[in-house]
């Protein structure tokens, strides 16, 4: 869906934390995407949400890279419920970035996110990535730069749901990201979506089995090509 | 009482913890953003408190004094008076509902404002307030001890109020300031003030302030023009109140009372006060201040030199208003007479041309209000002593009861004078400018609403910076969506095109046309009177002949009150980033209470917030307030005295209510 993920509660601890608040049994997700088709250049990541009375942890683990430029890190992240209508979710990663023949960097990110249910049919979702700054374990400081996203979710019917952020990152300038969830009819799903800047386009399909949810996805970057990409997810105990 | 101000709080739901007004946050942006000063807004929101504490006796109200509480439209008032009249008193509010323009929501908003028969609220109210705050950061002003005092911001103010005497003081130092001998703080104020004995509607000894008719001779404290209430242009003149703001320049100082005979109020009034100005020439022998070349606005007296130009001028004023109030007709001709104890002399620019000049300067208004059915009509018209004039006219009409339209046309001479006016304007003084400016609101159900207006206007004279008569067009635009009980949103786009001096060097074209353009997304949910969410992002695009800059403005707010409603916290992160001074982003802050922030941000960088209020006990209110900015794009922030090294810059306040 273009990564329009603020407002819509995805199972993963990857997008917003605050839309894991609501899960109530326990998830496990896989991902894996290959950027651009260029070999060895890839993201992979698991995480796991277990609900713990009336909020959830989160567990995850990701690498995003290749073997000369990798970013590695483990996370951890905790969601509740502050009201019926408002979720909220925080995440903590220890990270490493490896550049062959230069070394690691290691450091602490730490990301917030709010949920808020204004109506029935309509989200409104906010996510900071990195409010406060990096902190660095090693000599060399790293910092990356925080980001500031804002989305909204609209759930027109039982059969289209459309999602509207907009992401700035200092320094850069906004991205706006439309993205639009087909479900016709059981078990698909079918969707589609739009960044500005950098300009991509997606597109993916969607089927929700059971407990199981799997789904595959293809972004295009006029330039630099396809990336395509899969994801899991696993939900224990009574299906829905 | 600031129509505006109580209007709109009560037209948008509010829950009583958490009714810091979004429009009322708005207006005052507005206000900043166009004259770039900071008006002391104190005491409006103070005056809102009292009324909760100090209901309206709608049997007793008259006619004009139940206009300026601004809690009805104008037709509401009307409506609500003649019913009065025809019918005799009231016995419960609900007998409201009989009235065509009021209905349920407006009934319940008033609700905790007014009663009908006996009031059951506190007749006796007695408050102190005393808070603190400095900049964390050491500036340069300190580091060459070029600011003589030390960086704490001190304020402290005690009120004692009932139905008929009103008492007060206020205390203030800046940072930066010295503390006097005795450790007397460098700005005070006190009042004493008297309510309704006998004939004598109100008599003011020590500080006072004034406002008469649309503000072109004497109006003192906050004023407003262009805003998103865009059919609210008429003033509804207060009168003689008490002074509690800490703004060091903007009052009276001396002896004033309100006298009432039949249908007229007779306020004559005199005061000697002393206001900041730059020194020009002195008496060497003497040290007599023969002239100034300028009035300071800043209230500082941090430094040798603004220390100098402290309480350098003396005025004497004096004169009188007498209104006349009966049904819907309301007149008054205000007459005031200001005698300096040194000239004014401005250093000779071209722009200055007409600036006033001399030892006195008197004017003489007449202003006036009359509704009828549908349609208010206002106006005044006012002369200095050199002969010249401001005038402005207007109209406010409901179409329908969906639609309400404005017109309001002003006119102020180049050369027309005044110390003590406030009104409404594009540029900042009540001179130099004639324009046109209508609007509209349309509110086609109770999800939508849309406000927009559009002004032209036109500067006969030079202005600073711009070297030629000059014009301008302002548009704007709101749409207010109400998704349900919980949740508003609003869209706003602003564009104002004016002239300025041109950017190219020896250009034959001595001015160029500026376009600023803003755009803001802002969505506030309230699903309980627990927890609070305004999200916010602006977008502003600055052009002139050469270049074009842009500004983002992202943030998010969130106030909770915890159980037991002892302790509230509220929280804003906010990410800016501005290429220009010229789009710097202009934001109302959360802040500890009767205080304003606005600052302005420009460059880029992370703005966090925080704040909590906790109230231990039934009678007393602490409050705590840290807030940040951390730029990205320098290693130093601001200038001259002002600069801090570094690139954070961080504050921190503590203000404390009692209730005696």
């Amino acid at each position: 869906m273009g990564n329009t993920s603020v407002a819509i509660k995805n199972n993963t601890i990857y997008s917003n934390q605050a839309g894991l608040a609501e899960t109530e049994n326990i998830v496990l997700s896989i991902f894996s995407e290959n950027k651009y088709l260029i070999q060895g250049w890839y993201q992979n990541n698991i995480s796991a949400a277990i609900p713990i009375k009336s909020s959830v942890i989160g567990i995850g683990a990701n690498y995003d890279g290749m073997h000369t430029y990798s970013n590695k890190s483990l996370a951890v992240s905790y969601s509740g419920k502050v009201s019926n209508e408002i979720a909220f979710g925080m995440l903590l990663k220890r990270a490493t970035n490896f550049i062959q023949d230069y070394g690691s960097i290691h450091y602490y990110n730490f990301e917030f996110g709010i949920l808020a249910e204004l109506a029935p049919e309509f989200n409104l979702g906010i996510h900071l990535f990195n409010p406060f700054g990096s902190i660095s374990i090693s000599d060399n400081i790293y910092q990356q730069k925080s980001i500031f996203r804002l989305g909204l979710a609209y759930q027109v019917d039982k059969i289209l749901l459309l999602a509207a952020d907009i992401d700035k990152q200092i320094q850069n300038q906004p991205n706006i990201k439309l993205g639009l969830e087909y479900h016709p009819a059981n078990p698909i799903y079918i969707r589609i979506g739009i960044n500005t800047y950098p300009f991509n386009f997606y597109s993916g399909l969607g089927l929700q089995w059971k407990s199981f949810q799997w789904d595959v996805a293809m972004s295009f970057h006029p330039v630099l090509g396809y990336s395509p990409s899969a994801s899991l997810s696993y939900s224990f105990g009574k299906d829905e | 009482m600031n129509k505006f101000f109580v209007f709109l709080l009560i037209l948008f739901l509010s829950k009583d913890l958490l009714s810091q007004d979004i429009n009322q946050q708005a207006i005052i942006e507005n206000i900043v953003e166009q004259q770039d000063e900071i008006f002391n807004l104190n005491t409006f929101l103070e005056q809102i408190d009292y009324l909760k504490d100090h209901p309206i006796d709608l049997n007793k109200i008259t006619y004009s004094e139940l206009l300026s509480s601004g809690l009805l439209t104008s037709k509401q008032t009307y409506d609500f008076i003649t019913h009065r009249q025809q019918y005799g008193r009231l016995y419960s509010i609900n007998e409201l509902f009989i009235l065509e323009s009021f209905d349920s929501i407006t009934i319940e908003k008033i609700k905790p404002y007014v009663f009908v028969g006996h009031s059951t609220k506190n007749k006796k109210l007695s408050t102190l307030f005393l808070r603190t705050s400095e900049i964390t950061q050491k500036k340069q002003g300190y580091t060459d001890t070029s600011y003589l005092g030390n960086p704490l911001n001190i304020y402290a103010r005690y009120r004692f109020q009932s139905n008929k005497i009103n008492v007060g003081f206020t205390l203030e130092k800046d940072a930066g300031e010295l503390l006097l001998k005795n450790n007397f703080p460098d700005f005070y104020s006190a009042h004493i003030f008297f309510n309704n004995i006998g004939k004598f509607k109100s008599i003011a000894i020590g500080d006072y302030s004034l406002n008469f008719g649309q503000g072109l001779t004497i109006w003192n404290g906050f004023g407003f023009g262009k805003s998103p209430d865009v059919t609210n242009v008429i003033k509804y003149s207060k009168g003689l109140k008490p002074y509690t703001s800490s703004a060091e320049n903007t009052f009276f100082r001396g002896f004033a009372f309100t006298y009432q005979i039949k249908n007229f109020e007779i306020t004559p009034f005199f005061s000697k006060n002393t206001i900041d100005a730059n020194i020009s020439e002195k008496d060497s022998l003497n040290n007599k201040v023969l002239a100034v070349s300028s009035i300071q606005q800043s209230g500082y007296h941090r430094t040798e030199n603004e220390i100098e130009d402290k309480n350098a001028l003396g005025i004497n004023s004096y004169g009188t208003n007498i209104s006349f109030s009966k049904n819907a007709l309301q007149a008054g001709l205000t007459f005031i007479q200001n005698d300096f104890n040194a000239n004014i002399n401005p250093i000779m620019q071209t722009y200055k041309r007409y600036n006033f000049s001399g030892d006195h300067l008197s004017n003489i208004a007449f202003d006036y209000n009359y509704a009828w059915q549908d349609i208010e009509i206002f106006g005044e018209i006012a002369v200095s002593d050199n002969g010249k004039t401001a005038v402005v006219n207007g109209i406010v009409a409901y179409l329908s009861s969906k639609v309400k339209t404005s017109i309001l046309y002003r006119n102020y001479n180049k050369a027309y004078h005044s110390m003590f006016a406030n009104a409404f304007a594009d540029g900042s003084s009540v001179a130099n400018e004639t324009g046109l400016y209508s609007s509209i609101s349309i509110n086609p159900n109770n999800k939508w609403r849309i406000n927009s207006y559009i002004d032209f206007y036109m500067h006969p004279w030079l202005k600073f910076q711009t070297d030629a008569p000059s014009k301008g067009i302002e548009y704007f635009t709101q749409i207010d969506y109400l998704l349900n009980k919980t949740t508003t949103m609003f869209l706003r786009y602003k564009t104002k095109n004016y002239e300025t001096n041109s950017s190219i060097e020896n250009n034959v074209e001595l001015l160029q046309t500026v376009s600023k353009k803003n755009c803001r997304y802002q969505i506030i949910f309230n699903p309980s009177s627990v927890i609070k969410l305004n999200s916010r992002v602006d977008y502003n695009l600055y052009s002139d002949e050469i270049k074009s800059y842009s500004g983002y403005w992202f943030s998010q707010d969130v106030v909770y009150v915890f159980p037991k409603k002892r302790i509230v916290f509220t929280g804003r992160i906010a990410l800016f980033e501005t290429e220009d001074y010229h789009t710097r982003i202009y934001t109302y802050e959360p802040d500890v209470l009767y205080d304003f922030s606005i600052p302005s941000f420009d460059g880029s960088g992370m703005r966090y917030v925080v704040m909590l209020k906790y109230s231990p006990v039934k009678k007393v209110d602490l409050w705590f307030r840290y807030a940040l900015t951390s730029y990205s794009d320098r290693s130093m922030i601001g200038t001259g005295n002002e600069m801090i090294s570094g690139n954070i810059k961080s504050e921190i306040k503590l203000q404390a209510r009692m209730q005696l």
